[in-house]
């Protein structure tokens, strides 16, 4: 048997016989479409070490109906390991991973299906590299030195070109700052101003950003910068996986790299970065790379830098696939007893107002109303609709898991004169405990003098419930809510358990859940 | 976790007092030692990782004091609303 065979495929996965690991490419009709360690990612079978089994990524299997030219390859040597005309499930068709504008899919470094570089022309990616350019402007123009990082920069010092498996670009900077909080507050000021250039910006971590650039076709694409610094002590910290020892004349004053045939910024001795972030064999081609970060090192940075994002990975995946789907028009039951209970107010705010189903409808209402989310994308569809034109209706980001969008926000709700309401449907049920307290904080501040808030969040059934998994909610105690709010300041003026059916949660008649599920509403006042 | 130390007896001649006496001779930790050096390195841990903390919450506050500081200081209403404005405006 040689060192590596492979022995079958089959609607579950691959079989191997592996002696050694490499990095095994998988090819549908000739073109690569996953890649894995043929020992890393895979499991021991029927007791013989070198007997081993992969399935097929979930994200992938999803697109295995119909015929296909199946190939394993040798990564390295381009060898192939097993090519055959191979069936999946009961399509008849050949099996095509594009989206849904039939745009070529593949799997990248982390997991997910994406557009990648492999296969598209020069012509592809020029919008892409204008961006990289663009971005790396207006950075400088923000007072940092940014160039390509991670595999944008592993591309350019390796082969001058884009890495063919990788999806998206990134561009990191490191800060003339020694210290965590200083450098978040540059990040802070980097990002005003790329704002007020008219950038959309997006932060996941106090050193790490998304920057949204318009493309010559109207599409948008992000490109992520990473915050680094020199920690006083020798080390380079750069987000999201680099703390090392590092000589600061290895970035400084930066040199210059070559990608796609366009001059970009570089470290000025890339090879040092490029081994911290990928080690000794960063030469090496490896569509399967996965980062190996000291836990030393993630530790930091998590301390330091994140908890800003958390779940937001699910919410984002939530409202990707609803993006093309116009709002729902129904309003939810609290909006409507708000607008009832209320004698006009001066504003309402919907915090926590997704797609803005409750803001637009209180603004039809004649009501001005302010919808607030972490996600612009969520509410986009309806701000940009012509029926909102002229509604008394803005919209605006606002992260609770950043206390100083709590802060800032309550502050300018709270300036306004008059009457001040708070509607937050499964807001309180859909953040982890520290956005619960900046939430207090942000109600503390918009309610004042006399501002309601009215709330509707989960206390049961636990997290089986498939309806409250789907929506992402986990149930909170009434009693541990009460608390925070009366820490803040606020009097309770009325709790009901509610049922199912009044929380506005359209489930099918399996919905088993239905009869035991129960939210809490509670009306607060400062 | 007593480890072998060549010239000594080994551990498995000996009984409960002499497998004592060998240790309290090597200067290992007791048990309970262990245990509490343990719960120590845990509690440490965890301030270590509070005072990191402190760094993004000190940057977010001083970030928006700074931002509000002027039209504070100069009570000068309109700019500190519309320094409130911007400031929200430019979150994401």
């Amino acid at each position: 048997m040689p060192d590596l065979a492979v022995l079958s495929v089959d609607e579950q996965g691959i079989t191997l016989h592996a002696g050694g690991d490499e990095v095994l490419d998988v090819l549908l009709d000739g073109r690569r479409i996953w890649s894995f360690w043929s020992v890393r990612d895979t499991e021991p079978s029927q007791g013989d070490p070198e007997r081993r089994r992969v399935d097929w990524p979930q994200q992938l299997a999803r697109y295995l109906d119909g015929t296909t030219c199946l190939t394993v390859r040798s990564h390295v040597n381009g060898v192939d390991l097993f090519d055959e005309e191979r069936r999946f499930g009961t399509g008849t068709e050949r099996i095509a991973v594009v989206d849904r504008r039939g745009v070529e899919l593949a799997m990248d470094k982390s997991g997910r299906m994406q557009v990648t570089f492999e296969g598209r022309t020069e012509r592809d990616v020029e919008p892409l590299l204008d961006s990289v350019e663009v971005v790396i402007e207006a950075l400088a123009d923000a007072g940092v030195e940014a160039f390509p990082a991670y595999g944008t920069l592993l591309g350019a010092v390796r082969d001058g070109a884009l890495i063919g498996h990788d999806s998206d670009a990134d561009l990191g900077y490191v800060s003339r700052h020694t210290h965590p909080a200083d450098v978040i507050l540059e990040s802070f000021a980097v990002q005003r101003h790329l704002a007020a250039m008219g950038y959309e910006v997006v932060r996941y971590s106090g050193g790490g950003i998304k920057v949204t650039v318009e493309e010559g076709d109207g599409g948008k694409r992000g490109l992520d910068v990473f915050s680094g610094y020199f920690d006083g002590e020798g080390r380079l910290v750069l987000l999201g996986e680099v703390r090392t020892p590092f000589e600061e004349s290895w970035i400084r004053p930066l040199g210059t790299t070559t990608l796609e045939g366009r001059t970009l910024p570089a470290p000025a001795e890339p090879a040092h970065l490029l081994e911290a972030m990928y080690g000794p064999g960063w030469r090496t081609p490896d569509p399967a790379f996965r980062f190996e970060t000291p836990a030393s090192t993630t530790t930091r940075l998590n301390d330091w830098f994140r908890g800003t994002s958390v779940g937001r990975a699910d919410w984002d995946r939530a409202y990707q696939r609803l993006r093309h789907r116009a709002a729902p028009r129904t309003p939810s039951p609290l909006a409507r007893m708000a607008l009832r209970r209320e004698d006009s107010p001066a504003l309402v705010v919907d915090a926590g107002c997704g797609r803005g189903t409750d803001a637009r409808f209180l603004a039809r209402r004649g009501v001005p109303a302010l919808g607030l989310d972490y996600s612009t994308r969520a509410f986009e569809l309806v701000a940009q609709e012509p029926e909102t034109t002229g509604l008394p209706l803005e919209f605006g980001a606002m992260n609770l898991l950043e206390l100083r969008h709590a802060l800032a926000w309550g502050a300018r709700v709270g300036a306004t004169p008059g009457h001040r309401v708070v509607v937050a449907r499964h807001l309180v049920d859909a953040l982890p405990r520290a956005g619960r307290e900046n939430l207090w904080r942000f109600l503390e501040l918009a309610c004042h003098d006399g501002g309601r808030a009215y709330l509707d969040f989960l206390v049961s059934p636990a997290s089986e419930d498939p309806w409250a998994r789907r929506s992402l909610l986990r149930p909170v105690g009434a009693a541990e809510v009460r608390a925070g709010i009366e820490a803040r300041g606020g009097k309770v003026l009325s709790q009901t358990r509610i049922r199912s059916d009044r929380m506005g949660v359209r489930t099918g008649r399996r919905d088993t859940f239905r009869a035991h599920r129960r939210a809490c509403r509670m009306v607060v006042e400062w | 976790m007593v480890s072998q130390v060549s010239g000594s007896e080994p551990s498995s001649a000996l009984g409960p007092v002499g497998k004592v006496k060998q240790a309290v001779r090597r200067g290992i930790p007791s048990r309970a030692e262990v245990e509490d050096l343990r719960a120590r390195v845990r509690e440490l841990e965890e301030a270590v990782a509070e005072c990191r903390r402190h760094h993004h919450r000190t940057a977010e506050l001083t970030d928006l004091v700074q931002a509000l500081l002027v039209p504070l200081a100069t009570r000068d209403d309109a700019a500190l609303q519309q320094v409130l404005r911007e400031y929200t405006d430019q979150l994401g």
